[in-house]
């Protein structure tokens, strides 16, 4: 019997394989259940804007609550939520087979995971950051602002879009490595803080005021190109635990 | 075996798959130790109990697990390291989760896209036709029974027709309807030259799927080959017969005398007795009886089935 086995390639193009596990992973992740929590905490952010324009000193009372709250809370916890939820739900319920075992190139998960992950995080951070200034009055902060988030869900994505895939409690480690790493430890040196997602984010915002802090000690040039370099450190290990783990 | 054609080059012949000395190690424990087999066209059952090593047979098939010791190959490629062998291969494994936002329209459908082929929604109808799933394509899979998602997991298994079809207990949670046909579809791809792997520990369902059998047992290969082969082979142990009639203990007699029988168990209107010589057995049953002048309602072998084989081969 003839049998269909040649060496010629198989399988779907590459953008068509990376735009359907995209669209896989969007719709796994944009439960209503899971946007509105998050959306809720972003919610928190809206609040707290108004605490700003009723402040004296609103400018830094917004600025310290985007760099501690926006970019150092929210906007990690909800690209941990979304990254570690793509791969690694897939990995823990087993279903990763289904997207495995297809004949496409083990970047075109990763890829089309991350995209998912930040397409529906980054609605939530950047409307809750930009009606957050808008709110307190701080215009000023609005662009910047709204820069700075976007690259944090990038930077956190390339962070826990790999945690996910590689560890089964990603979330708590997450959520470990948001608060004690992140909030803590980056605060203590230069050593750690460029180390840190949120001293790069801090300092989009930071870099565009007056204002003098504690946090954000980045170059603009810098903050603007590390985070993208960390979510395609990102991809690439977790296309290496593609390739180099075995799969239930 | 079959003919492995490349674009250039000369056909080749190579098995469908091939397992050669391959183990697996879990840290100590070794879940499969030197197996050596090769599966061609046809329904292949693999068989074992529980932890015997199947499901990380099939893993190392698929590409899934990498083999501790030893090679599989897949029409001759390596399915670790090899991203055409999953073109070649269909898998519905064991475990129920599937996407569960998706119908089961979209979830075949996306295994047509990722197997990249032409029209996918020709392929996906085809496929959920042959599984007879009639889909209501609003529903989400969340809401599917189980023997809905074996058919959505078989369906999804054959989209792209591939020529290995590896499939992990399909019959479980079916009816006995859906048994029915879903043994006879995988009868039909196997006559149609596929190589269908299929595990089951369901033994008399496998056996009616009339497949080789390659009996998996603490991790070893405990048997291959045809399950009436294998049974035949099995000289050491004694076939059991039951000769039912009216007049048992004069026959029971009778067979003794005979002295091609071990031992005969008696009934209120059945002899049962043990011989290692079926064919020579079976022609003294009826001069036996008109010597006594009795009749014999049936004769009817016992421990032939699936699942007698499958207990003393793992008891070996």
């Amino acid at each position: 019997m003839a049998t269909p086995v040649t060496t010629e390639s198989y399988g779907p193009t590459s953008k068509a394989a990376t735009m359907a596990v995209f669209g896989l992973f969007l719709r796994e992740l944009a439960t209503r259940a899971r946007i509105l929590v998050l959306s809720s905490l972003g919610l928190l952010m809206v609040l707290l804007g108004l605490v700003a324009r009723f402040s004296d000193d609103g400018e830094e009372i917004e600025l310290t609550m985007l760099i501690a709250l926006g970019l150092g809370i929210i906007a990690p916890i909800i690209s941990l939520v979304m990254a570690s939820a793509t791969i690694g739900e897939r990995r823990a319920d087993q279903s990763l087979v289904y997207l495995w075992l297809r004949p496409i190139p083990f970047w075109t998960i990763a890829v089309g995971a991350g995209a998912a992950a930040i397409t529906v995080a980054m609605p939530i951070v950047l409307v809750s950051l930009g009606l957050s200034v808008l709110v307190s009055g701080e215009y000023q902060l609005f662009v910047p602002a709204l820069i700075a988030g976007f690259l944090a869900v990038v930077g956190y994505t390339g962070i826990f879009l790999p945690l996910g895939a590689l560890l089964k409690r990603s979330f708590l480690v997450g959520l470990g490595y948001i608060l004690i790493w992140e909030s803590l430890l980056s605060q203590l040196g230069n050593f750690f803080e460029q180390l840190s997602i949120l001293s790069y984010s801090a300092s989009i915002v930071v870099n565009a005021t007056d204002v003098v802090t504690s946090s954000g000690g980045r170059s603009t040039p810098s903050s603007t190109v590390i985070p993208p370099l960390v979510l395609l450190g990102g991809i690439a290990i977790t296309v290496r635990f593609l390739n180099r783990r075995e799969i239930d | 075996m079959t003919d492995l054609i490349p674009p250039t080059g000369e056909p080749v012949t190579v098995p469908m798959v091939q397992f050669e000395g391959v183990s697996k190690f879990f840290g100590e424990l070794v879940a499969v130790s030197d197996v050596t087999f090769t599966i061609g066209e046809g329904v292949t059952a693999l068989l074992g109990p529980n932890g015997a090593g199947k499901s990380t047979v099939l893993r190392m098939l698929t590409g899934q697990a990498k083999p501790s010791k030893g090679s599989v190959r897949i029409f001759g490629f390596d399915p670790r390291q090899d991203r055409r062998v999953p073109r070649m291969i269909g898998v519905a494994p064991q475990q129920e989760q599937l996407f569960e936002t998706q119908t089961a329209y979209e979830f075949v459908h996306l295994a047509a896209v990722l197997q990249g082929l032409d029209d996918p929604e020709a392929a996906t109808n085809k496929a959920l036709d042959l599984v007879e799933l009639d889909i209501d394509r609003t529903r989400p899979l969340s809401t599917y029974s189980k023997g809905m998602r074996q058919r959505v997991k078989l369906a999804q298994a054959i989209v792209h027709d591939p020529w290995i079809v590896v499939l992990d207990e399909p019959l479980t949670g079916l009816d006995p309807r859906q048994r029915l046909s879903m043994i006879g579809l995988l009868q039909r791809l196997g006559d149609s030259g596929r190589c269908v792997v299929v595990s089951s520990h369901i033994l008399d369902e496998v056996e009616r799927m009339g497949s080789q059998v390659l009996v998996i047992a603490k991790g070893r290969l405990a048997a291959e080959g045809n399950f009436h082969e294998i049974r035949e082979l099995m000289n050491d142990r004694p076939h059991e017969i039951e000769i039912r009639s009216d007049k048992p203990r004069r026959l029971a007699v009778g067979f003794l005398d005979s002295g091609l029988v071990h031992s005969v168990r008696l009934h209120d209107s059945s002899v049962i007795v043990e011989t290692n010589d079926v064919v020579k057995f079976a022609r003294t049953i009826a001069p036996q009886a008109i010597a006594i002048d009795a009749s014999v309602d049936a004769v009817v072998p016992l421990n032939d089935d699936l699942e007698s084989v499958f207990r003393y081969l793992v008891g070996q």
